[in-house]
């Protein structure tokens, strides 16, 4: 195969490198070790054993039940939860290592240790790993969502009645949850840490929305019916 | 989900093409952190929608707090729901008559 070209650019500040290297490997760490690192008989039989939920409510987001009946998700979970964790894990393992040492992807040069003295750094994503780039952004947003409580306690949780899940509060629009969780953080003073993590979930939400512009130019632009509708 | 730039134009819209003989589906829930152009772009990658399409299913999660996203037998819904959940959206698979 030929190399492929970018599909996306972007520097990061030596700050903005730093805080994303330290998110994804908290990812990493949540998702626990690799399955080398595990029982080899659980890779011979091909399953976890692990049919609950996970009790750690960023876990439970990172990796939700797949149907409703507990028996149903307790089965699905064991056949394909660690198959699912390793993907979360590429991920983050992807933009950590692009971040860290990036060999061909761009031009950044680190001196000394890198977390004492990290440089800006230039990123270059080709298709292939585009995905992963947002899927690992995501989950570092869910994750943070999760400690801020954006979405109240009860993220994960199945609405009983397949109806609206409003978090908490009932009868607001999501617009209207959006503002007053914008307003809370807003009203805290600069010392208190959730402010940093919110400004940070807000700066990964801006970077996922930024290489999707750049990934797909007409994001902007007007949606049309497409052609498959006409029969 | 959060709005973001999106705006798209709603005169077009319509139902959501489903064929009935197919037993299971899958279904996309709410959630106030996935961004509405994230979620539009993770139909048309996963399941080779238009961005109409997308967009259409996007906005009935936002909208109604779940949509339907795909259908067929219990095996395409599993290997659906699983890609869904590796990008972060929350995902499950039903019986189409619940």
């Amino acid at each position: 195969m030929s190399e492929q070209e970018p599909i996306i650019r972007h520097t990061f500040s030596s700050q903005e490198r730093y805080i994303l290297i330290n998110l994804a490997e908290q990812i990493l760490e949540l998702l626990g070790s690799p399955p080398e690192a595990r029982d080899p008989l659980h890779d011979v039989v091909g399953i976890s054993g692990s049919e609950l939920p996970p009790e750690d409510p960023v876990l439970k987001r990172l990796l939700p039940s797949a149907y409703k009946e507990i028996q149903d998700a307790a089965e699905f979970r064991r056949y394909t939860e660690d198959a699912l964790r390793e993907k979360k894990r590429a991920h983050a393992y992807l933009i950590r290592e692009s971040l860290i040492d990036d060999e061909g992807l761009g031009e950044e040069i680190v001196q000394g240790d890198r977390e004492l003295d990290i440089t800006s750094i230039r990123i270059s994503i080709k298709s292939d790993d585009a995905w992963s780039w947002l899927g690992g952004l995501n989950d570092i947003r869910l994750a943070l969502a999760v400690r801020l409580e954006i979405g109240g306690t009860s993220m994960g949780d199945l609405p009983s009645d397949g109806h609206r899940v409003d978090s908490g509060s009932s009868q607001k629009t999501a617009s209207e949850n959006q503002k007053e969780i914008h307003r809370k953080y807003e009203l805290m003073t600069d010392s208190d840490p959730m402010k940093a993590v919110y400004a940070v979930y807000n700066w990964l939400g801006w970077l996922q929305e930024e290489f999707l512009k750049q990934m797909d130019p007409d994001l902007d632009g007007p949606v049309t019916e497409g052609s498959e509708k006409a029969s | 989900m959060v709005a973001e730039t999106l705006t798209p134009d709603l005169d077009e819209a319509s139902e959501t093409d489903l064929r009935p003989d197919r037993p299971w589906i899958s279904v996309v829930w709410d959630d106030p952190v996935n961004l509405m152009s994230y979620v539009t772009h993770v139909f048309m990658v996963l399941f080779g929608y238009s961005r109409f399409k997308a967009t259409e299913l996007m906005l009935k999660v936002h909208t109604e707090g779940r949509a339907v996203v795909s259908s067929g037998t219990r095996e395409e819904m599993e290997r659906d729901v699983s890609r869904l959940h590796e990008y972060g959206l929350w995902a499950t698979i039903q019986r189409d008559d619940e």
